[in-house]
Order: C-alpha cells, then structure tokens, then sequence
C-alpha cells in the first residue's frame, strides 16, 4: 500500500461535511459534496458537468456526457452525476465498464435510467473508500452543498435566468466557427475557438497551445481556489516561464528586473509556485513539449516534473534556465533553490489509459497539477508542512491513473462551462442595466409629473408674470385690445397683467373673481378710460369709443345668438369685444378675420398641449405600475382630462357679455 | 539579428499631441519603440510589429505586465503610461 493510501485510511474518520467545513474558513463560495481520492486525479469528475470519465483504451474523442438537465416541470437543474465504476479484479486500478465511443454522445445526454442505476449499483466500496478528499468547488452560482451519496442533486438556481438562457449551451457555443476569434476570456488567459475546438481532438492537432493550457490552468485554480488561498499558491500562466528564461538568458539584474515588477509583486509571499515549461521559450520554435515545475520557496527547492522524463533530458536546461530567472527575480541568494527532477513520475505514453493520444503532454501537466493540488487539500487535514512530498510522492502509475481523453474532456467541459457562465453574466447584466434605465425613465417620469403638477397650479392661477410681448410682437397692432381686456382687469384687480397669449382665460378666469363687475357699471368707465391711457398714449376721441362700442354690441349679439352651440364658441365671446380697437385701423373685418384666426390657432395649440398632456399621462401609466401609483399618489397628473369643464364653466358665465353691454 | 537600439519607428499619428505615447515592444532580440493613440487598438501596433519582424500575428504573444494583450485593447484600457513595454512571447504548443 501507497503512502498516499495509508494517508486515505487515516481520513476516514473525517466525514465529507468535516471537510467542506474547513475549507469553507478560506473560501466564501460553496463547496460541492463529491470528493475523490488525491490518488485518483484523473476519475475526478467535473462538478459543474458529471463527466463521464472513462479510461477507453479505444479512446476515441469522447463527446461530452451533459449533466446539467433541466426539469420540465420544476424548471430546476439537476446534475447528474454519471458513477465510476471499477474493475473489480483489480482493486487499486480502475477500469471503465462502458467504454463505448456511444456513451459520449454529445446529444446523448438523457442516459438510461437503468443503466445509471445499474452503474450506480456497481460502485463498491472502494469509491467511498476514496471519498474523504476534496473535489474543486463549482464556479456556476448556486450550487450548494450536496450529499455526496446521491448521484443526482436537485439543485435550485437563482430565479433571475429565464429558462431559455439557462437551458444547456446552444451548438454556436459547443461548436464555435474554427477560426481565431476568442472563444474565452479569463483574467489572465484566453482562448480561441479553433484551441477550443482542438481541445478533445486525440491527433496532432490537439497538441495543447499556451492558450489551452493558460486557460486550462486558470479554470483549475479557480476551483481549487481554498487550497490555493490556504498554501499561498501561485500557479502562473506560461507567459511567466517565458519571461523568466528570458531574464536569465539576458542576464537581466537591478534596473532590467524593474521592468517585471508586476510579475514579481504576483509572486511575493507565495509559498508555492507552479510555472508550465515548454521547450519553445527559446524563441526558435513554437516547441514541441509541456513540463511543469514546482516551486517550493520555503524549502528552497523547484521540483521538476515531465512526462518523458525516462526518455527525454533535454528539456531540463529550459526548466533549469527558467528557475534561474525565478531566483534572479525575487533576489533568492546564490545559492539557489535546489532542483530537484522528480524521477517518480507517471510516463505520458505508457501509463496513459488513452493510448492513441498524439500529444497527452498539456493534459499531462493539468492533471498533475490537479493531482498534487488535491493531495496538497487532503494534507491541509493533517496539518502536514510537507504536503508537496506527501502528495506527490504518493504518485504511481496505478494511483494517478493518467487518462489524456478524460482529462481532455474535463477541460472542455470546464471551457465551455465557463464561457456559458460569463454568457448568463452577460444576460443578468444587460437585465440589471435595463432595470437601471427603467429607474432612470421612471424618475425622468416623476419630475416631468412634478413640472406638469407646477404648472398646472401656475395655470389656475392669474398669469402674472407675463408681461404680453408675445402678441404684440406678432401683432403688434391688432394685439393691443386683448392686452387692454387684461389690463382691465389688472386695474380692477389691482394685479398685474393677464398673459396675452392666454387671453381667453384671462377673461375666463374674470367672472370669478370680478364678480362684482357684473353690476358695476360706473366701474366701466374708469376702465374705459384707462384702457384709453394705457392702449396708445393718446387720448381717443369720444365718436369713435361710440362707434367700437355699437359694434362690440352687435357682435355680443350675434355671439348670444351662437350660445351654447359648442365649447369653442366661448372663444367668440371674447372676440365680440374686439372691435373696440377698430380706432386703430379702422378695418373691423380685418381686425375680425385676423382674431378669429388668432384664436383658432391659440385653440388648435391648447387641443395640442392637452392631447400631449394625456399622452404622457397614458405613456406613464402604461410604463410601470409604479409610476402610476406615484402619480396618483401626487395626485393631479391625470389633470389635462379634468381641465375640459374649466371652459364649460366660463361659458355659462355672461357677465361679460352683459357687461360690455351694459357700456353703452 | 539583434536590432536593439533600433530607430523609433513613429507610427503614423492623427495629431494630438498630448493623446500620444510611447510604447516599446520588445521581444528577446528586438526592442521597437511606437507612437500611438491611447484610443488606437493595439492590433495596429501589432500588426506592424510583425510586418517589421516577419512573424504572423498568431504565432506570437502580446504581453503587458504579464497578461496577455488583446488586439481590440489600447492603452487606454490597459492603463499604460509613457513609455511602458510591451512584450513579445512566441506561441507555445506542446503535446509530445
């Protein structure tokens, strides 16, 4: 038995639940339930996706098995996740039971039902045997903490994505265009479409560009990130060995190495450096191999691991080059971290379950990395300082159990999880951003109610502040009598103006408040002659108020005649006293013609203004329940339906009528 | 091969002088300097580093403070002052 199974035996005694309960003290995220053996990296399925993993020595490029289904009832996500089953000769390795290229169809993500609970029933005890480590959290919101016993978890989703968008990636996003465009982005890694695409290819094509592997690695230590945060874990990109076999290579010290200063505040107090080598740092080529180095800062030493290590030394001058850049940039002393290459180290070929894989060296170095990150989690029980050498030297070919076409599957799996995960972000975004502008419509909303409410109650008010420019600028002449009827009232009133523009209300509004006027005839002629003063400057002559009286009295009459035919014939009331202003031009049909078309243009904008005004009104209910409730709350809004009886009101009234009568 | 201390290459501008930087791109032989918009997208600073040095845009990578630089990011985005560097890293593949 393998140290690292004697490690095993002595968890037992912790419960799945002790463990979560630790590792949650350095993460906030939740944790999933399923655990796996720190000796059996590569049967560690993906939380997020259930995949299936099986060691095929077939190995055909395995599609993936979806575990993420939806109910069509609860409309909640289930995972399923699909069991391991083993050999049951061998007790140490595990075997596929189904290793049917079948199995991994894409589409066939409903299983049987029987099958899985025949495989369910074929996981014996050496499963649970391995189930006291850890397994990398999900990193799709809302995953909760399961029972690790239950192979499918109903897991409950935040209610915010509508079914559509959480229904499982659309072939757009499973099977991207095969160009260069940029499949995912992460902090500090991306990959493009045709590195996604050539993730799970088994040919030469699924060689692993830095892109795959970054991105691969990034994802890992995400889901690792308690164990990372818990051990000062640093696992860099490639671009970080690139730049540190370069500061050797050059020779880079004092002034040169300032220029790295983001990279080497990165690495500061991190206990733990994992850093990929390729052979191409060189620059020469694109290179041919992925290795790995970790980097242990408080023992001082940088363990080498490559997967052609039986076979193939010339990558270690690489590797040596780039922890002589490590040591150049964070001012380690002469001496140097001691580099150690591990000879202990599962061949890529030959202890790989996948035998037709062209190129297992980047699955290779993810799945070492996620191996000695879970045996570092299953140490961090103990409290042992030497976590590194007990979980990596518990490596063997049977515990580690290498499998390129399962690790190549989890990575896409987790690929296209991610991108999946930043697309609903997306879609909550754009949800968030459309509520914000509804708030901001909605306060826009309120302040136009506010502004319309203010001048709805300046509207009820005697327009005082308006001097009447308007009317004489337009007109200047044929203007003058409406000023000089508001002016009367002024002078009655003792109040300033009545707004030209508005002369109708001005003599509207009049019998309201100049009530008294209605019997007061000798207050007529003060009127008449300050309206006199006030009209020209020039006194006028008595024959000629005579004659704009006579015809004020006709056309009064001809006004009574036309009562009460319609709401716009008050208007007319109010022109019947124009023609006291004929002194001025002397042309009374003129001065008619151009009234009556002043007033229909003063009516035809005032139907305007109340038709905008019920239009808003009707747009800022039919905006939000809220609005209309505020609205009606301040009351009033819904005014310009409620202004009509205003006119009704002056129509009845006469005084005016019997007033300018009473002139003569 | 080495073309340190090469002349600045001035990047055609569009006026604006105080809108302008300079950039280095530097890969492990060659240092060019850029004069570039920060509201220019890097992917016209690339691209003329890779005419200049005979490479395809997608076999090398561009790296400021060790992250990876998008073509459709300028310096704006990025945050670069006057004179920061810009480096140039030879894609890596590996699978035997």
């Amino acid at each position: 038995m393998t140290l690292q199974s004697a490690s095993l035996k002595e968890q037992r005694g912790l419960t799945l639940k002790d463990l979560v309960a630790h590792f949650k003290m350095h993460q906030g995220g939740p944790f999933t339930g399923e655990a796996h053996s720190p000796g059996a990296v590569s049967e560690k399925h993906d939380n997020t996706e259930g995949v299936n993993k099986n060691a095929n020595d077939g190995c055909e490029a395995p599609s993936p098995s979806p575990s993420l289904v939806r109910d069509p009832i609860t409309r909640s996500r289930k995972i399923v996740l699909v069991p391991y089953s083993y050999d049951s000769e061998s007790e140490e390795e595990f075997r596929p039971v189904d290793c049917k290229a079948g199995d991994y169809e894409t589409d066939n993500r409903e299983t049987d039902d029987h099958e899985k609970k025949n495989s369910t029933n074929e996981v014996d005890a050496s499963v649970s045997e391995q189930e006291n480590a850890f397994a990398p959290m999900s990193h799709i919101n809302g995953f909760s903490e399961a029972d690790d016993s239950d192979t499918v978890m109903d897991i409950e989703l935040t209610p915010t994505r509508s079914p559509v968008s959480s229904a499982l990636p659309s072939d757009s996003l499973t099977n991207p265009e095969p160009n260069g465009s940029t499949y995912l982005e992460l902090e500090s890694a991306m990959i493009t479409n045709r590195e996604f695409l050539n993730i799970r290819k088994l040919d030469i094509d699924g060689w692993f560009e830095d892109g795959t592997l970054n991105v691969a690695l990034s994802l890992l230590a995400q889901d690792y990130q308690a164990i990372i945060d818990h051990y000062d874990i640093f696992i860099a990109m490639s671009y970080l060995g690139q730049i540190l076999w370069m500061i050797d290579k050059n020779e880079y010290t004092g002034e040169d190495l300032k220029a790295y200063s983001a990279e080497k505040k990165n690495l500061e107090g991190k206990r733990w450096v994992f850093i990929p080598i390729n052979d191409g740092f060189d620059g020469n080529s694109s290179g041919t191999h992925w290795t790995l180095i970790v980097i242990d800062t408080q023992q001082g030493a940088a363990h080498y691991i490559d997967s052609i290590t039986t076979w193939e030394t010339s990558n270690r001058a690489i590797a040596a080059r780039v922890v002589k850049g490590f040591e150049a940039l964070m001012d380690i002393e002469i001496c140097g971290l001691e580099r150690r290459v591990e000879e202990n180290v599962p061949d890529q070929t030959m202890d790989n379950f996948c035998g037709t894989d062209w190129g297992p060296c980047g699955p290779f170095v993810y799945s070492i990395t996620q191996y000695i990150l879970a045996g570092m989690g299953s140490c961090a029980l103990r409290g042992s300082a030497q976590c590194f050498h007990i979980a990596f030297r518990g490596v063997d070919k049977q515990n580690f159990a290498f499998d390129s076409a399962a690790v190549r599957q989890e990575i896409w799996n987790k690929v296209r999880n991610a991108k999946w995960q930043q697309i609903l972000e997306m879609e909550l975004k754009e949800e968030s951003q459309c509520t914000n502008a509804k708030e901001e419509h909605f306060q826009e909303a309120m302040e136009e109610g506010a502004a319309f409410q203010a001048n709805k109650s300046q509207e009820n008010e005697p327009q005082e502040d308006n001097p009447g420019k308007k009317p004489r600028d337009d007109v200047p002449g044929d203007e003058k009598p409406q000023e000089t009827k508001c002016k009367k009232s002024k002078s009655h009133d003792g109040k300033t103006d009545y707004e030209p523009g508005e002369g109708i209300l001005c003599q509207e509004d009049r019998p309201q408040e100049d009530s008294p006027d209605d019997n007061g005839s000798a207050k007529g002629t003060p009127r008449e002659n300050h309206t006199q003063e006030n009209i020209s400057g020039e006194s006028i002559p008595l024959g000629d108020m005579t004659e704009v009286n006579n015809l004020q009295k006709v056309k009064l009459q001809e006004g009574a005649s036309q009562e009460g035919t319609s709401p716009e014939d008050k208007s007319q009331f109010s022109l019947k006293e124009r023609p006291k202003n004929k002194k001025h031009t002397g042309n009374s049909d003129r001065i008619d013609t151009e009234w009556h078309s002043r007033k229909s243009q003063k009516n035809s904008i005032r139907q305007i203004i109340l038709r905008r005004r019920s239009q808003q009104t009707l747009q800022q209910h039919t905006f939000a329940q809220l609005i209309e409730k505020r609205l009606d709350a301040q009351g009033e809004i819904m005014t310009p339906t409620f202004k009509k009886p205003k006119p009704r009101k002056t129509y009845s009234k006469k005084p005016s009528i019997r007033k300018a009568s009473s002139w003569d | 091969m080495s073309d340190a201390g090469s002349p600045n290459m001035q990047k055609p501008d569009d006026g604006g002088q105080s809108e302008h930087l300079n950039i280095k791109v530097t890969d492990n032989n060659n240092e060019v300097f850029f004069k570039i918009k920060r509201t220019t997208q890097l992917k016209k600073l690339m691209d003329a580093f890779c005419d200049r040095q005979g490479k395809s845009p997608q076999s090398v990578r561009f790296l400021f403070d060790g992250q990876r630089v998008q073509p459709t990011d300028n310096p704006d985005s990025l945050e670069m002052q006057d004179g920061d560097t810009l480096e140039v890293h030879q894609e890596q593949i590996g699978g035997c």
